[in-house]
């Protein structure tokens, strides 16, 4: 009887732990499919039924994003911005991350902490005087320009995500590369960057997400109409358009989905490389 | 004896010389590494630091000569009510963000663990993968009073009214992000040895008892550091209310980042802009240590 009680109880139990994990993925995706469905939604429709789904698909929406405004440039700078960053990123954080995870030299948890408390340093506290600096060397509405800050605001998080993978690394990887006379730089290159690959991939995923959705910095920086990213872009089109939701909501999806299709590309080995090297986040 | 102080001395000299040798050939052999990484921080945001910490002592409309001011700009900012509700409302984003998002995510990774519905864990970060201006259009509609939920169960237009708006756009936060959280928990708790789950097991241990005493205590330190985190940005705040109500209705949103940047920018009155950037970087660094403090604290106990 009572095994029957403990049991019945534990079956409760289950059913409410997949309870509360399908309630937080009806949560998450409620607005997504609100987007979805009114992208597809004609203006007309839209008034007549807000939140309910389509009655028929209206793609001209997306259509007319492309004929109406001037989203494929938004596109390109925004590219233009995210490879530009994540290369930058990548060349100099990432040995930057594995010297302070395992070289001695003096300044090294001086350092560490630095980056630490740089990671603390808000946008706002460096914006003003460089924004001066910027405009008397013409740098405002210069893409590498704006590229160069992204670098330095998005290391810091960078090299300390990085660093927590590559503390987990055996020492011995780098000295066996130095046997073969390769300089500790080019050791680092060809031997450690492949083992660590899932935490650099990460690192530069979210690095490619910061520069592809940062909004303050080319807020401030491109003050050129014609150089809008992607993010600023849909406040102009919402200024322009107010009353033509299906639209907005298409141009919103399609500036979403670069990210995106990035994050689905590399999902699987984000998450079992988390997983399955054992290296802790 | 004279002559042993000599040997003495010098061989400590001796040992001081390759001592400081043996520093400089560390410091050679790893400027490759982090040297260009240092020089973009230091020209990008070092140097403009320290001018933004001497132009909180300075007024200037950014175009005309500056003047020393001494703490004349905190003095000014301090006795202005919107100040001091801007630093209000970053605590109250800082404690939201401290406790829902972080029990949500927390939670929601126990559960991933012992479902095995791995699947979500990449659903669930989806937010995470779109710009803030996107969520807030998305969710500036479902608030919508006549489009969106305003039609559908008569929710009255909260980001308008100063009592609902910033837990509104708080909400619309927590939607983006506890996603975010719980990826970041659930692949600690992957790394976390499944004997000890085991070993529990056999002890008899509850699963609220698992998620307490084991899963808890082994991602401590990824707590710790997404904590640390999020008082951080919780005084760094922007993007959020800017493209949402943009500090208002009536200041009732203003938020710090916010405040300097109407300053900085609009009003041009750069000194207090800076102050207010001094200002939130203080906060950040006092959080982190006070989390330290009780951190330690709490690790004697």
């Amino acid at each position: 009887m009572r095994s029957k009680g403990v049991q019945r109880s534990k079956v409760a139990v289950r059913f409410a732990e997949y309870a509360v994990l399908i309630f937080f993925l009806l949560f998450l995706l409620f607005p997504l499919l609100i987007a979805i469905s009114t992208s597809l939604k004609s203006t007309a429709e839209i008034f007549a039924n807000p939140l309910g789904f389509p009655r028929s698909f209206y793609f001209a929406n997306f259509t007319n994003v492309f004929m109406l405004t001037d989203i494929e440039q938004a596109f390109m700078i925004s590219t233009i911005l995210t490879v530009g960053t994540v290369l930058g990123v990548f060349i100099t954080a990432t040995p930057a991350a594995y010297a302070l995870s395992k070289f001695k030299f003096p300044g090294k948890s001086f350092l560490i902490t630095y980056i630490f408390f740089s990671t603390t340093i808000p946008a706002q506290l460096f914006i003003l005087p460089l924004f001066q600096i910027y405009s008397r060397l013409g740098l405002i509405n210069s893409l590498p320009g704006l590229i160069l800050i992204y670098i330095a605001v998005f290391s810091p998080f960078a090299i300390l995500l990085m660093r927590s993978y590559f503390v987990n690394t055996p020492d011995e990887l780098l000295e066996a590369a130095l046997i073969d006379g390769a300089t500790r730089l080019q050791a680092f290159w060809r031997i450690i960057v492949p083992v660590v690959r899932p935490g650099v991939t990460m690192a530069m995923v979210i690095v490619a997400m910061g520069s592809w959705n940062n909004f303050l910095l080319p807020r401030t920086f491109l003050l050129d109409i014609n150089l809008k990213p992607v993010t600023l872009i849909l406040p102009t089109l919402q200024g322009q358009w107010s009353v033509e939701w299906g639209m907005l909501f298409a141009a919103a999806i399609l500036i979403s989905l670069p990210i995106l299709i990035l994050f689905i590309l590399v999902h699987r080995q984000w998450i079992e490389g988390l997983a399955g090297t054992g290296l802790k986040g | 004896m004279l002559l042993y102080c000599f040997c003495l001395s010098s061989s400590t000299l001796i040992e001081g010389e390759v001592y400081m040798r043996q520093k400089v050939r560390e410091l050679i052999s790893v400027s490759p590494f982090i040297g260009l990484a240092l020089l973009i921080n230091v020209v990008i945001i070092v140097v403009p630091a320290f001018l933004t910490i001497t132009l909180a002592f300075f007024e200037w409309d950014g175009l005309g000569s500056m003047r020393f001011v001494g703490v004349a700009n905190f003095r000014s900012i301090f006795s202005q009510p919107i100040f001091l509700r801007a630093i209000g409302n970053n605590i109250i984003w800082m404690v939201i963000f401290m406790t829902i998002p972080m029990a949500i995510g927390l939670v929601v990774a126990e559960l991933l663990r012992r479902t095995r519905w791995l699947f979500l864990k990449a659903i669930y970060f989806i937010p995470s993968t779109l710009a803030i201006v996107v969520i807030a259009f998305v969710w500036s509609y479902i608030y919508h009073p006549i489009r969106g939920l305003g039609a559908l169960v008569g929710l009255p237009p909260v980001l308008g009214l100063p009592d609902t708006a910033l837990y509104a756009i708080a909400f619309t936060n927590i939607w983006a992000w506890w996603g975010f959280l719980c990826a970041v928990f659930h692949s600690a708790i992957q790394g976390i040895s499944l004997e000890l789950y085991d070993a529990g097991a056999l002890d008899g241990a509850t699963r609220w008892q698992e998620f307490w005493y084991i899963t808890l205590p082994q991602i401590k330190p990824n707590i710790v550091f997404m904590s640390i985190m999020t008082i951080i940005w919780s005084f760094q705040v922007f993007d959020w209310v800017w493209v949402t109500t943009e500090g208002g209705p009536g200041g009732a949103t203003e938020l710090l980042a916010t405040l300097l940047f109407r300053r900085g920018f609009h009003a041009r009155i750069l000194g207090e802009a800076a102050a207010i950037g001094v200002i939130i970087s203080l906060l950040g660094i006092l959080a982190i240590n006070l989390l330290f403090y009780l951190q330690r604290k709490g690790a004697e106990v």
